[in-house]
């Protein structure tokens, strides 16, 4: 199955700039269940597949189809459905066959688990515009150290396998951990055996509910972060030798990204949130109308403080990921620094430095485990 | 068909996702040639009209409906 077209993502963000323009929600995401079969510690929404509580709070299908209707109604084109894990939710194809005649291009994130023949053929009948299904190691054992479901990795290639099968278009992600990091070149393999491409990322946030969670037992120390970067993107590493400063230059408006400007999401109780990495202001779109939601989340971020002076003078601040998410995931401020970030682009100054100096270029994606 | 200002989006719906792969993004003239589609006519006809609609020379337009027509058989949104 072929992947985007060359030029896709290039015109989906040039079509979303400018619907931030005009303050036009284009791009929505929804969270159709926080429940998932894997277990993996580095998570920042999971809750247990049988928990009968969040499922009961979950919204109805045809609520989902309504909110659908309403966003559309309001500009939305671009729709990603994911979870937790979706596929979990008996009734997914009550929510995924109206959308698919609404007027939208649907992805659909999965762990792929649960994809059966019969699933595979259901999305073939009407498939998204792209699956991304996560790959968690390359074997059954690293399956069960990331997710804690050793057999899941068995079920994620049958999975991946239906959907090739039934022509549903898919693209593979992996996740980099310290349980995992040593598999990457494997599930490239694995990614090119079956003809897929596979995109890495190993910048793992926390839980957005505060919840303790694992990501900080998960993640790569900035110094193997910096490594990886310098070899699987190595461009981005190139432009910060290059560049000198990097600081924000003046533009130190709070949300850089498109949240509220483009973009929103709905979590799995219906609730809009500004993304799926923050949970407040947490709006009503069902008891509101989605549009008085939209403008509301508008104001939310017009009139969030802008970056804290250390990240807008910070001479990598233009190549740091932090944003208010990361801050108040790390630290409970929508601005304040994320020490994590900070460490890991100092890292990544030493690193192109060395580089700059023709000194030694990282050849395997990180360093001896530290665990 | 999605709109975002001036740049409009054909969306295939239900199996028709089968077919169309990608995004197609009209411009108003392309726009304005795809509303003209709806009834049968010929790269003569765009281009007629393109030059009637739009400030173009014949053969500009009858480039301009011909490469239209093209690209959007060559995609399926087309039949003759």
């Amino acid at each position: 199955m072929s992947p985007h077209p060359e030029g896709h993502v290039t015109m989906v963000k040039a079509l979303q700039r400018r619907a931030a323009g005009l303050r036009q929600p284009v791009s929505g995401l929804f969270e159709l269940t926080e429940r998932c079969n894997l277990a993996c510690g580095m998570c920042y929404v999971r809750q247990p597949a049988n928990d009968a509580a969040h499922r009961a709070r979950e919204l109805p299908a045809a609520d989902w189809v309504s909110l659908a209707q309403e966003a559309a109604d309001a500009g939305m084109i671009f729709l990603l459905l994911t979870g937790g894990e979706v596929f979990l939710r008996r009734d997914f194809f009550d929510i995924y066959a109206p959308l698919t005649r609404m007027g939208l291009i649907l992805t659909l994130f999965t762990n792929g688990t649960r994809v059966t023949d019969r699933i595979a053929a259901r999305l073939a009948e009407a498939p998204p515009q792209m699956t991304q299904i996560t790959l968690y190691g390359a074997s059954a054992a690293t399956y069960g150290a990331v997710t804690g479901v050793p057999e899941a990795f068995d079920h994620c290639r049958a999975g991946i396998e239906a959907l090739l099968r039934h022509g549903v278009p898919l693209e593979l992600k992996t996740t980099i951990t310290r349980q995992n990091r040593d598999d990457l070149e494997p599930m490239r393999q694995m990614a090119r055996d079956w003809g897929l491409s596979l995109a890495a990322n190993w910048m793992l946030m926390q839980r957005r509910d505060g919840a303790a969670c694992g990501a900080e037992e998960c993640r790569l120390s900035p110094q193997d972060c910096a490594a990886l970067a310098a070899i699987e993107r190595p461009g981005t590493l190139a432009a910060m030798s290059a560049t000198g400063s990097g600081n924000l230059s003046g533009d130190s408006a709070c949300f850089a990204c498109q949240v509220g400007k483009s973009s929103f999401a709905i979590n799995s109780f219906g609730r809009m949130l500004p993304c799926l990495n923050l949970d407040r202001p947490a709006l009503e779109p069902r008891e509101t109308g989605f549009s008085m939601a939209w403008r509301q989340l508008q104001s939310h971020v017009d009139a969030a403080p802008p970056v804290d002076p250390e990240c807008a003078s910070c001479e990598a601040a233009a190549h740091c990921p932090r944003c208010p998410a990361w801050s108040v995931t790390e630290t409970g401020s929508l601005t304040a620094p994320a020490r994590y970030l900070c460490d890991l682009m100092q890292a990544k100054r030493d690193l192109a430095a060395r580089q700059a100096e023709g000194g030694a270029v990282p050849t395997s994606p990180v360093a001896a485990p530290d665990v | 068909m999605r709109s975002i200002g001036s740049d409009h989006l054909l969306v295939p719906l239900g199996a028709r996702t089968r077919e169309v792969r990608g995004l197609v993004v009209l411009n108003e003239p392309a726009r304005f040639m795809w509303d003209l589609l709806a009834e049968e006519c010929c790269v003569e006809d765009l281009a007629a009209a393109l030059t009637a609609r739009f400030n173009v020379n014949a053969d500009r337009a009858r480039a301009d409906a011909a490469a239209f027509v093209e690209e959007i058989s060559q995609i399926g949104l087309l039949r003759p």
